[in-house]
This record gives structure tokens, sequence and C-alpha cells, in this order.
């Protein structure tokens, strides 16, 4: 397991490309710490990554699955010290037979923390994709805020979604959340766009992108969210099979 | 322009239109005018190609092209314009990036390179200002958060956007008080040229004052009942469809 410490009071921002195989992950942001961290899953391959945040730390997580493999995340996020912050978002992009299992769990150890899921998939092809977000909130964590929003797009009639928004609460002043969709492309938003001379296939890539983009609103950094709008369009256009986003080797 | 010959139109299965006729020529401003459900809506969707509805009889040719052999966007490039009645939202779709893609579409049609940035943008500031349109909605998503005035202001922004030659306003005065329709009306006035034509469907008065339409045609039951000047449209205003329909 690789340990990481974000110490006191520092403020970073990392960028991590998610290749095939197994990792295990622990990350602790110390008192008034923050991360931006921002991953690409280029590769299937199964990751569990366990986050402890004390007091007043800030994780800000954006996770883009891009591959045609199987991949399995499983995140917990353990809010340990008062005015902790923890905002998790995610955008997944099936094609091929793509299978995307999301596994998320955090919980509310100590009062006046917040937290906010926000996970979507656009899946096309033979692609499924599974979303379970589980909120618990032990019965000291008073005022704690919580919201979860998954959404799912299905642009082919074989893709599957699923998902599971879970609220568990032992706690009595709490504000808690949770919305979960599935559908196709607007219809009428579709026909809109055509009749305004966008064809077909251009207009389903804008309303897919449009789709995602709140998602990718996330990432703070400007150069950071170029790179990812850059990726997902290429994606969408099925210019990305695999990868062409790592200086690692590629069959394309 | 248009030639509308015998169609019929079933929605679901159900006969809507049930042969009508319809000529429009370059430079005419037609007003189409009937009891709610009589097939209306459904004219102004078929011509624009929305593949809800079946034409099951009959022709129409749009400028000497079958327009009924075209897909929706085609017929858009070709010069076909509609100002829906219930514009939809498209959120995370900015306008701008929406009519940039559009105006770059029918460009690509016509084998032009996509418009300079400069020069969009330009082309956007001059057409919002002759419908009073805020600058501020450039930048959020298509009819995100509009109110119905302003989205009826948005179509005909788009209309003076894309230069159509056929444009079609369904309804575009509903929703509108008196000085946004007034605003709407001038900047349709003057969009016209010799070269373009509109079909105008209203239930008002207000909106013939503004049209000063070349025909005024009556729909009922999927079947056109009476043609006329504007007159006719003042005599519905005044009497009602009833001693139409007897």
């Amino acid at each position: 397991m690789d340990n990481y410490y974000i110490p006191q009071d520092n403020h970073l921002t990392r960028f991590v490309q998610l290749h095939g195989g197994e990792d295990e992950i622990a990350l602790t942001l110390e008192p008034d710490s923050r991360l931006d961290l921002y991953c690409v899953e280029q590769e299937g391959g199964r990751r569990t990554v366990t986050v402890n945040l004390r007091e007043r730390a800030a994780l800000n997580l954006v996770v883009l699955t891009l591959h045609e493999g199987e991949s399995h995340l499983r995140l917990h996020v353990k809010l340990l010290g008062e005015g902790a912050e923890v905002s998790l978002n995610g955008a997944v992009i099936g094609s091929g037979a793509m299978k995307s299992e999301q596994d998320l769990l955090v919980e509310h150890c100590v009062p006046g923390c917040t937290s906010t899921m926000l996970f979507k998939q656009v899946l096309g092809e033979d692609s499924s994709g599974y979303l379970s977000g589980r909120v618990l909130v032990d019965s000291g964590a008073q005022q704690t805020a919580s919201e979860q929003t998954f959404a799912s797009l299905l642009t082919s009639p074989m893709a599957r979604a699923q998902a599971l928004p879970q609220l568990e609460i032992y706690a009595d002043d709490v504000k808690c959340n949770h919305g979960t969709t599935v559908g196709k492309l607007d219809e009428a938003a579709l026909f809109y766009m055509r009749q305004r001379g966008i064809p077909e296939a251009e207009a389903c890539l804008l309303l897919q992108h449009a789709f995602v983009g709140d998602v990718l609103q996330h990432i703070t950094d400007e150069a950071h969210r170029a790179r990812f709008t850059a990726l997902v369009e290429q994606k969408f256009r099925g210019q990305i099979s695999r990868c062409n986003v790592c200086k690692t080797p590629c069959k394309q | 322009m248009l030639e509308i010959k015998d169609l019929h139109v079933a929605v679901e299965g159900k006969a809507i239109l049930k042969g009508v006729n319809l000529t429009i020529r370059d430079g005419e401003v037609h007003v189409l005018m009937g009891p709610n459900g009589s097939g209306k809506s459904t004219l102004s969707n078929v011509l624009v190609g929305n593949p809800r509805y079946e034409v099951t009889q009959g022709s129409i040719v749009f400028n000497g092209k079958d327009l009924l052999a075209l897909t929706p966007e085609d017929r858009a490039h070709e010069g076909i314009f509609m100002s829906f009645q219930a514009p939809t939202e498209i959120p995370g779709v900015s306008m701008t990036n929406f009519l940039r893609a559009a105006l770059n579409a029918k460009r690509k049609y016509f084998g032009l390179e996509p418009l300079p940035a400069q020069e969009f943008l330009k082309l956007l500031r001059e057409k919002r200002q002759l419908v009073g349109l805020d600058a501020r909605f450039m930048n959020r998503g298509v009819n995100e958060g509009f109110s119905g005035g302003e989205r009826k202001r948005n179509e005909i922004f788009q209309m003076a956007v894309l230069e159509p030659l056929f444009s079609i306003l369904d309804e575009t005065d509903s929703g509108l008080d008196v000085d946004a329709l007034r605003t709407v009306a001038e900047g349709f006035q003057s969009l016209r040229t010799p070269q373009t034509s509109a079909l105008v469907i209203t239930h008002y008065q207000r909106m013939l004052d503004y049209m000063k339409p070349d025909f005024v045609h009556v729909l009922a039951d999927g079947h056109i009942i009476r043609d006329g000047d504007v007159s006719l449209g003042y005599e519905i205003e005044e009497k009602g469809f009833e001693w139409l329909l007897q």
C-alpha cells in the first residue's frame, strides 16, 4: 500500500494517470490542508483508495473513466476532523464492452463536515456502469451536510446503468439529499439542434459533452480542465479507444 | 418557393392532416389560423422534418427540391427555420457554442470555411441588438433560465443569425407582452427581403397588425377550408371560427 500525507496548511494539485493492475492508496490530509486530485482511468484495473481528513481539510477529487476494459474503484473517505470537506466527482464515458464499478463510502465521524458526490455516466455500445454511494453519518456527527447526485445517460440499447445512493444516518441535526436519474438523450433538444442545422452526430456529441460538463467544472485549475475537456471530446469522437494520454507506448 | 400538394400526415397512427394544399411564393407572408387541434403545429413540424410526424401521402417541394427526402438539418441548410412554440432548454450547451455549431454546419454544407471567431462574435452582437437580447444570455445554456418572452426573442435572434429563406413562426406571439411583441415583430420585418417568405401561425389580431400578411388561411380538421387576405383574419378575430365550420 502507498501512503501519502498532505501536511498541515499545504494546498496541492495533482494529476494522476491510472493504469492497469491493482493499486492500494492511503491518503491523509492534515488540518487545514487541501488536495485537488484529478485522475484519468485510461486502463481497467482495481483501485482501493482510503482517505482520512483532519480538521478543516478539503479534498476535491475528479475521476474521468475512459477505458474500454474493466475497472473497480473503491473509495472510502473518513471525515475525522470538524469542518472537513470532501467533494467526489466522476465522469464515466463507456464504449465497447467497458465495465465500470465505483463503490464510494463517506463516513461522517464528527460534527460540521460536508460531503458531495457528483457522478455521471454516458454509456454507449455494450458498456455498463455501476455506481454505489453510501453516506454514513455517525451519532455524534451533527450539522452534517451531504449531497449525492448520480446521473446516467444511455446512448445504446445494449448499455446498462445501475446507481445505488444510500444514506445511513444516526444523528438528528443533518441535511442529507440524494438523487438519481437514468435516461436517454433528450429527443426534443436533439430535434431543436437539428432544426438549426446541427448534424445529428454533432448534436449528440454536444448534448453528451454538456451532460458531463458540471463534473468537469469541479476542476478548478484551468489548464487541467482544458486537458480533461479535450480528452472527453476525443473520447466522444471515438478518437481514444484505450489510451493516448500517457507516455507509455500504446497499441494505437 | 414552397409547394404543398395533397399532404396527409399521421401522428402515432392518427390522421391529422387530410389533404392540405398550399403554395407560398418568394417574398410572401402567409398566416395560418384555425381552432385548437386543427393541425397547424402538425403542418409546421412536418415542414421541418420532425420524426414524430408521418407523411402518408402527398408532396412538398421547396425551391425545386423534394423536401420530404431531406434530413431536418439539410432542410435547415436549404433555408427553413422554425420559431418553436415552446423552445426547449439545452442545459450545458451555451448559446454561443450552439450558434457557432449551427452556423458553421450551414457554411460547411455550402463548401465554406468556418466563420473566424472575431467575425462570428461581431455577428452575434449585431443580431442581438436587433431583437434586444442581452449579452448575458450568450454564455448561458440554450434557453436555460430564459423567461417565456426571452425564449421567443431568442428564436427571432437565431433566425437573424441563420438568415433563413423561409421561416415558420409557430405562435411566436404567445407569452409576449405588447412591447416585446413589437420588438420581435420589428426584428422579423427588418429581416424580410424579396426572397424571404414566412408562414405565421397565430390566434391574435395584433400579430396580423404587425405581420401584414399577403394571405390568410384557415385550417380545420386537417383541411384548409378558407383562403383570403388579411380581412379574413380580422373577421375571424371578430366572429370566431364557428361561422366557417358550418
